[in-house]
């Protein structure tokens, strides 16, 4: 066997795609609705980065008269991984919600309130009478 | 919501919002999402509570905060319509409160 001469770029490269699809979901591609219901992108992205990886695996062991890195490439793919295997828990796992409670379902008539604005003022449900008013709930900023 | 904000309300609609976040963490965050409309702060959770929203845990830290969730209340104050989520990152699209504007009696 002879010794390795070109370095093996796809063992960095690979995690790093797998990041950017993590990264590039939460940055820019959650503000567009349909990405953000389901990762168009970003799933692909994620895969690429884990094919790039197995490719720097096989290059690093069937073409190791070429390439190096029979450490690092496994490291690499093991990494990016734990990238995808991370953000297809987030899509599927983390970002699930209990089922609603049956007041969320039941409730008929809108419970008065009186909760302070942001700039300040208290704002009653009475405050809207003739108008219709859509409540909505955020989870916040924290 | 922020980009139909106001076809909503040339419906007779107004659109408020509630969460956990008291009023001038509300207000420091506020600047940079161009919302017009009212955050109104619930950190009691008592109408979070009163809409059976609390998500026990749910915060970063632990702590409880609302579900998402829209309610649409109409003018005799009842809930004409309500939408919520079984996932956070799936959210209600302004052209969906419209249609169910529209078809109020």
């Amino acid at each position: 066997m002879s010794a390795a001469t070109r370095r093996n770029h796809l063992i960095w490269i690979g995690p790093l795609v797998g990041f950017a699809a993590i990264l590039s979901y939460f940055m820019v591609f959650a503000r567009f609705p349909d990405l953000r219901d389901f990762p168009w992108v970003n799933f692909p992205m994620a895969l690429l980065g884990v094919g790039l990886s197995a490719t720097a695996v096989w290059r690093a062991f069937r073409r190791s008269d070429i390439f190096r890195g029979k450490i690092l490439a496994p490291l690499g793919l093991v990494i990016s991984l734990i990238f995808g295997c991370f953000f297809l828990y987030y899509i599927f796992g983390l970002s699930s919600l209990p089922g609603a409670s049956d007041t969320t379902l039941q409730l008929t008539e809108a419970p008065e309130f009186s909760l302070t604005s942001s700039d300040g003022t208290t704002v009653r449900l009475s405050d809207f009478q003739g108008r219709n008013v859509a409540l909505i709930f955020y989870r916040g900023f924290w | 919501m922020q980009s139909r904000l106001e076809e909503i309300r040339a419906t007779g609609t107004e659109v408020l919002a509630v969460s956990v976040d008291a009023p001038d963490i509300t207000r420091d965050k506020l600047g940079s999402t161009g919302i017009e409309y009212p955050l109104l702060a619930d950190p009691e959770l008592a109408l979070i509570d009163a809409y059976g929203l609390r998500h026990v845990n749910g915060g970063m830290d632990g702590s409880d905060i609302a579900r998402p969730a829209v309610f649409l209340i109409d003018t005799a104050g009842r809930i004409a319509w309500r939408e919520f989520t079984d996932n956070y990152r799936i959210r209600l699209r302004p052209q969906q409160l419209l249609d169910q504007i529209a078809a109020l009696p």
